[in-house]
């Protein structure tokens, strides 16, 4: 299995667990079970959906980069890249492969710098 | 949790692509129990998991026209009512492209052809399936000379690629 086969399995697995978790109908709570009481103080309650929104925001600000796909991904785009640039090699006289491959070789490295500065990926393997 | 669900669907056909489709429809197996319509969802779910596993069987003990026999019965299959049509798309998406890339190692350069263009038949989107198709459509353009279409191919499946990357590193 090479590491693009690999994509995102481990957090579909671990976002489908989440989302079934409830089952289909999605109601886990039975009558009489509480978390914590009801709490029906309006300043206490501002505060705290003040503090969810600014945990949201934050969230949001910085989401977690899924480095395992971002890599995979970089290894594919510069392969096409490669090949992209093989073909343009062979046809000279080709000009939209020229530019295709030119295109694809500064797609290429902004993929690779782009995930350097939020991932550490293996090095491809060779070939 | 509508949202959480859409995000694990999503995610769950990143991960159906690429031979994982047998693994992959263990994990919407129960999705498939949702549906309002009774049990043929489930039985399709259970069918295509089966053809996939034994897809991948025959490919391993290098029995090339079962594994081929297998692919082809996955992707002409018809989703009953009750299957999102996207993700019966994705399902049948990734059968094609694997059954191209096994015609194309049994010789069969028109098969493979055919099975690739079958796949893009059904909907064109930005998402690895898609991209592997176009992909697999550029190489067997490139066996067969066709150098100028071959790059076009590839240079599209490179652009869906990167809008991924923006998700996965989460510019987007």
């Amino acid at each position: 299995m090479t590491r693009h086969d690999k994509l995102s399995f481990g957090i579909a697995s671990l976002l489908l667990l989440a989302a079934l978790g409830p089952g289909c109908g999605g109601a886990a709570m039975r009558p009489g079970e509480h978390v914590e009481p009801e709490r029906d103080n309006p300043v206490d309650l501002d505060a705290e959906q003040v503090e969810r929104v600014e945990e949201l925001d934050r969230a949001l600000a910085s989401p977690e980069a899924d480095c395992a796909s971002a890599c995979a991904l970089g290894d594919a785009i510069c392969d096409l890249e490669a090949r992209i640039c093989g073909i343009a090699q062979r046809h000279p006289e080709d000009e939209a492969t020229h530019a295709r491959c030119e295109d694809a070789g500064g797609r290429c490295e902004g993929a690779r710098s782009r995930i350097a500065e939020r991932c550490a990926c293996d090095a491809p393997p060779p070939g | 949790m509508r949202r959480l669900r859409s995000l694990a669907l999503r995610a769950a056909r990143l991960a159906l692509s690429g031979g994982l489709l047998g693994l992959g429809l263990l994990l919407l197996a129960p999705f498939a129990s949702c549906a309002p319509s009774g049990p043929s969802p489930r039985e399709y779910v259970a069918e295509a998991r089966r053809a996939s596993g034994e897809a991948e069987a025959a490919a391993a003990r290098g029995d090339r026209d079962a594994q081929i026999a297998a692919l082809t019965a996955l992707a002409g299959e018809e989703p009953p009512p009750g299957v999102a049509l996207d993700d019966a798309r994705v399902i049948r998406q990734d059968a094609y492209e694997r059954l191209a890339r096994a015609r194309h190692a049994a010789g069969d350069a028109e098969g493979a052809r055919r099975a690739v263009e079958a796949g893009l038949a059904l909907g064109e989107r930005d998402d690895l399936f898609t991209a592997n198709l176009l992909t697999t459509r550029g190489r067997l353009r490139e066996a067969a000379g066709e150098d100028r279409d071959a790059a076009a191919d590839y240079h599209r499946a490179l652009t869906i690629h990167e809008a991924l990357l923006e998700a996965a590193l989460g510019e987007r």
